[in-house]
């Protein structure tokens, strides 16, 4: 199978390329990038063909990973419909709900997969979390208390034109989707109050949100660039599930060691579990060879989306916001 | 009935379970308190806690907190007693250390802050967390702008549901449930550390029959314009574990009870553990109960201004009825 990659904006690609690349199921046909220059080095350095033209490479391909700016989504994976091409593409799918619709609506049309990069329900820790909640070990859920931080990104993260949002944008998605595969309920409501306060600037750099779900339970995330650059790693992902029987913790990044340097005053974490990332290629790569549904889809990506909206929509107006009235 | 400079304050006790016997048994260590005189609704359990302090064991709360022997009267009985007895005391003219919560409402909160001021007596709620060292250390070390000006906070405080008394803790009316009893030391340190709120979202388990648990989430924005996550737990298998992190825009201080202890003992065979209620601890040269029951009764000797005001208390009360009211009604509450 053909795959290319189109994009370099979105820092995840450095972690797809070598993964494509070095996949022997898969050939890699090259990348494309909106800033030739940066391309071009990237190629080099990886040692991958660089296309000057995203068309052509389309072209070439069976598949495309787009890792943009969150804004230019819709119109790249559009395109990559248009030629039949399948696509994985990155969180959060779009910044629209109607571009995620036109998005889900082109690739069925296509006949090809549309899926969103969501590597967290790969994490082995996830999965035993949903097998002990899903078989009743914990008894009924009653509260989830989730977080998803990190570092303030910087780069188009944090240019709203291109982002569509701070924070929440950023590390709403990929709770929302685990509460629902966790649970196996909708949302049906989200709070949300913002901050600036970390970075004083236009974009948020801070959220709490309150979500609840179809089962009458409910859940909070903590999606904030709250972790300072001296933090030992990027940030988190964690779930602390309170059942009727008993509580389940989930930390998916928690497996790591600790380093620390003579040179160095902060010291780091270095991960030592599984490559969430390449679980994921290898479920869209086999998804699209099987021609059967990834782990994420569209609608996936849209569910999650939905909750980011709602947020947004609640932390304007004050109030809590049914998920029907954002969509 | 006035504390004497150089002499110690001679307490009545209200209430022998957990707490009633952390504060007598902290009467031992500060030289400024002594106990006089112990009641509770278990005659059992009053005398066993007077014969401990060399107290006198009392048949009611009438003849506890009225001995001339007394001075101040501390109130350690359930959270829906306080009101009672904090009158009780304040009739018989004695100073009030009462624990917290003040009331179970606003209203009766008021009438004993009133009652108090009017007979000219002190009251002090024991909003203990203002004493444990590493809620102090963080607090001066934001104030001190360690972390530049603080933004994001997150409180974590998470026990085993507490068996007190006749289990009156799981009467959730009587005692307002893990946002009451618990929730509301963290909503307690986030007034006196950022200032006052603005508006509380909370969801929980308050009302929902869910017997022998209760958890709430709570999302409030202050009015410095600082956003905070409160997380209220009965719902932990075992132990206490407190959690409690602050960003600011030039820095996060976190602290977390398990991997920031002195001492940690874990038995193989553990005894069986009797019904009781689990009260955090600090391996530091004195207890912070023992810190706060020394500056109370270095107040009443009038030796010291109080580190707690009652409106200080009263305004924690209504923040955390607030995260109830929200709980319950589903929907933001403006204070």
């Amino acid at each position: 199978m053909r795959v290319g990659l189109w994009s370099l904006t979105h820092l995840h690609a450095l972690s797809y390329i070598p993964l494509l690349r070095d996949r022997r199921d898969v050939e890699f046909v090259g990348i494309a990038d909106e800033e030739p220059e940066r391309g071009k080095r990237t190629a080099q350095e990886h040692g991958v063909p660089f296309f000057a033209s995203a068309d052509e490479l389309v072209a070439q391909v069976e598949a495309v990973v787009i890792t943009s700016a969150n804004v230019d989504h819709s119109p790249m994976a559009l395109r990559a419909a248009e030629a039949g091409v399948a696509a994985l593409v990155e969180k959060p799918i779009a910044t629209t709900l109607s571009d995620a619709r036109a998005m889900i609506r082109a690739f069925e049309s296509a006949g090809v997969i549309l899926a969103t990069a969501f590597p967290c329900p790969f994490s082995p820790a996830f999965g035993e979390l949903v097998r002990t909640v899903r078989t009743g070990e914990l008894g009924r859920v009653l509260a989830i208390r989730a977080t998803n931080r990190g570092v303030m990104p910087g780069g188009f993260f944090i240019q709203l034109e291109r982002s569509g949002g701070g924070a929440v944008m950023d590390h709403t998605v990929h709770v929302a989707d685990l509460l629902r595969r966790l649970t196996g309920c909708e949302a049906t409501e989200v709070y949300a109050e913002v901050g600036h306060g970390l970075y004083h600037q236009d974009w948020e750099d801070s959220g709490l949100l309150t979500i609840d779900l179809s089962d009458g339970s409910f859940a909070t995330l903590d999606c904030s660039w709250s972790r300072p650059k001296s933090y030992p790693t990027w940030g988190d992902v964690t779930l602390h599930v309170v059942g009727e029987r008993g509580n389940a913790t989930a930390d998916l990044f928690g497996q790591h060691l600790s380093l620390y340097l003579t040179e160095s005053s902060a010291p780091s974490w270095r991960g030592w579990g599984s490559n969430l990332d390449a679980l994921m290629i290898g479920d869209f790569i086999r998804a699209v060879r099987e021609s059967r549904p990834p782990r994420s889809g569209g609608e996936d990506g849209l569910k999650a989306l939905e909750i980011t909206l709602a947020a947004y929509r609640s932390a304007k107006i004050g109030r809590a916001v049914k998920i029907e009235e954002s969509a | 009935m006035v504390g004497k400079i150089g002499e110690p304050v001679r307490l009545a006790i209200l209430g022998a379970g957990t707490i009633g016997t952390i504060h007598g048994l902290c009467s031992l260590e500060a030289p400024e308190a002594v106990v006089a005189t112990v009641w509770s609704r278990s005659a059992e359990k009053a005398s066993q806690l007077a014969e401990r302090l060399g107290a006198m064991a009392c048949k009611s709360v009438e003849e506890a907190v009225s001995s001339p022997d007394v001075d101040a009267v501390l109130v350690c009985t359930p959270t829906f007693l306080h009101e009672a007895h904090t009158l009780a005391a304040i009739q018989a003219g004695k100073h009030v250390i009462c624990e917290k919560p003040l009331t179970r409402d606003l209203d009766t909160a008021r009438t004993v802050i009133e009652g108090a001021r009017a007979a000219g007596v002190q009251l002090h709620v024991a909003h203990v967390l203002r004493f444990f060292p590493e809620f102090c250390r963080l607090h001066d070390l934001i104030q001190q702008g360690a972390i530049g000006q603080p933004a994001l906070v997150r409180m974590t405080r998470a026990s085993s549901f507490p068996h007190g008394s006749g289990d009156w803790h799981n009467q959730i009316t009587q005692s307002g449930g893990v946002v009451l009893d618990m929730g509301i030391h963290d909503l307690d340190w986030l007034l006196w550390t950022f200032g006052p709120a603005e508006r509380v979202y909370g969801r929980g388990l308050y009302q929902r029959g869910v017997p022998f648990l209760d958890y709430a989430l709570l999302t409030l924005r202050l009015r410095s314009g600082v956003i905070a996550h409160v997380e209220c737990s009965w719902a932990e298998p075992a132990g206490f574990r407190v959690h409690g992190e602050v960003s600011g825009d030039r820095g996060m201080l976190a602290y977390d009870s398990l991997d920031s202890t002195a001492l940690r003992v874990d038995l193989r065979h553990p005894p069986d553990t009797p019904p009781g209620v689990n009260v955090p601890t600090t391996y530091t040269a004195e207890s912070p109960y023992v810190s706060q029951l020394r500056h109370f009764a270095r107040c009443i000797r009038g030796e010291e201004q109080p580190a707690i005001t009652p409106e200080e208390a009263y305004e924690s009360l209504r923040l955390a009825l607030a995260s109830l009211d929200s709980i319950v009604s589903g929907c933001p509450v403006s204070l």
